[in-house]
């Protein structure tokens, strides 16, 4: 996911508004992507992508984010923020929908980590980035949900 | 990759659209949400400037 990674955070504002904080949903979207400097660096694709660091690190885990919601609520208190719940469930929630969506590409993502190490998923997207930019199936996808993030918070 | 143009720029029109979206909502604190990504970014612009040149 590129673009999905900001239209599917709007979109699940766009539904539940009143109970999420968007800023905090949206960081915690990108936030797994800081595993992604190797890959932006890199020359050419490696015949393996799976043993490339991009989404090989625990930042692209569903159980990092259930460890932080808990970590991030207590400190938030501790520091008096009155929506500090919103805030922590909006982040650790953004990170798993991250996760979630991305093991729709080819390489998987390890789901079910730390009890395994191996990547699951729906393997039906490009993982290479050119590959991925081209694709029409993925233009068709993301475009989708494009445009519902934007009739769903414009209209 | 230049036959990829096309492609880029629809990228680019969603990812503007959506910028303008999330400031529409969150206005001024759209700056905490970018400013961590921003590096990752341009690295990526770059390289994909690169790849378009070729």
């Amino acid at each position: 996911m590129i673009i999905g990674h900001v239209s599917i955070p709007l979109i699940i504002y766009g539904l539940f508004s009143g109970n999420l904080d968007l800023a905090a949903l949206l960081i915690g979207s990108g936030f797994p992507n800081f595993d992604v400097l190797p890959t932006l660096l890199r020359k050419e694709t490696p015949k393996d992508p799976i043993n490339e660091t991009h989404a090989s690190t625990i930042l692209h885990t569903i159980f990092l984010y259930l460890v932080i919601l808990p970590i991030l609520y207590l400190v938030l208190s501790g520091l008096g923020w009155s929506n500090s719940w919103v805030i922590a469930m909006s982040f650790s929630l953004g990170g798993i929908i991250h996760v979630l969506t991305e093991s729709f590409d080819e390489k998987g993502r390890r789901l079910l980590y730390p009890l395994s190490k191996k990547f699951y998923g729906i393997k039906v997207l490009p993982y290479d980035f050119w590959t991925y930019l081209t694709d029409k199936k993925v233009m068709a996808l993301e475009g989708g949900l494009f445009l519902a993030a934007f009739l769903l918070l414009v209209f | 990759m230049r036959e990829n143009a096309k492609y880029v720029a629809f990228w680019v029109f969603m990812g503007l659209t959506l910028l303008g979206l999330v400031i529409w909502k969150i206005g001024i604190y759209t700056i905490v949400v970018i400013a961590p990504f921003l590096p990752l970014f341009i690295i990526a612009m770059v390289k994909m400037a690169r790849e378009l040149k070729k």
